[in-house]
């Protein structure tokens, strides 16, 4: 018997700035419902489907998740979510 | 303390004898002697300041202004973490550290940072540290809008990159 389990959904924040928020038509922050045990990875191809333009800024940003830096040697597809992180978009600051 | 233009809360408990810890992101001007009167104390010797100001010049291009913005709760907690690390690293009474966000037009202070230490080397050290690390690691950006119309996200030399 194939019945196919439905995993339980769940939601992420994305919040966006700067010159990645020009990117996703000025949106400061959206919800996305994804699967469970979704990874970063996974939930930023989802933004960048739905925003080309992102792809481009993408590469020079840190990320953030639920207010900590991702450390950098961190691959994206490796961080898995969980339900009601908020993944930020960090730009290079330019604060001071 | 009263104040009509900002109200700035403290970070209780964080510090022993009453040391006080100010971090605020704010759209209202910057007000020095009001954020200075908020550090000193008397039994603090010295207090070190750093007061960024937009500049009116950009690579010979005349700036019209500055807008800021920041991911507010991160920026906070992050400050609130170097301020921490400075006082393991100095002997400091209070600390406060204050930036605007929105318009910042040429001639108008950006940040405010204010140390006060019972001896001036601690708050004079403790200064340099505060500003470095805040342009290197917090969320903050500023879009550069020059008077040909164009605008320009800004990058600091210090901020970190991704590898």
């Amino acid at each position: 018997m194939h019945q196919k389990v439905q995993r339980p959904a769940m939601q992420c924040k994305v919040c966006y700035f700067a010159a990645a928020r020009e990117a996703v038509d000025l949106r400061d922050s959206e919800v996305y419902e994804v699967e469970n045990s979704t990874t970063l990875g996974e939930l930023l191809d989802q933004c960048t489907r739905r925003y080309p333009a992102l792809k481009g800024v993408l590469g020079q940003c840190l990320l953030a998740v639920n207010h900590e830096y991702l450390p950098t040697d961190v691959p994206w597809k490796e961080v898995r979510l969980q339900n009601n992180d908020e993944v930020a978009i960090i730009p290079p600051v330019s604060g001071g | 303390m009263t104040n009509s233009t900002l109200t700035i809360p403290s970070t209780p408990g964080e510090c022993d004898q009453g040391d006080k810890t100010i971090v605020e992101l704010t759209s209202e001007s910057l007000d020095c002697a009001q954020i200075l009167e908020l550090v000193r104390d008397p039994t603090a010797g010295a207090v070190g300041t750093f007061i960024g100001t937009t500049r009116n010049t950009f690579d010979g291009k005349a700036v019209i202004s500055l807008r800021y913005e920041g991911y507010t709760a991160m920026a906070k907690k992050h400050i609130q973490r170097l301020v921490s690390q400075a006082r393991e690293r100095w002997q400091l009474r209070h600390v406060a550290v204050v930036h605007k966000l929105g318009d910042c037009p040429a001639g108008e202070i950006s940040v405010v940072i204010a140390v006060s230490s019972t001896h001036r080397r601690d708050a004079l050290e403790a200064v340099p540290f505060l500003i470095d690390q805040l342009k290197a690691s917090v969320p903050i950006w500023k879009k550069e809008l020059l008077e040909d119309g164009s605008g320009h996200w800004k990058a600091n030399k210090e901020s970190v990159l991704p590898q």
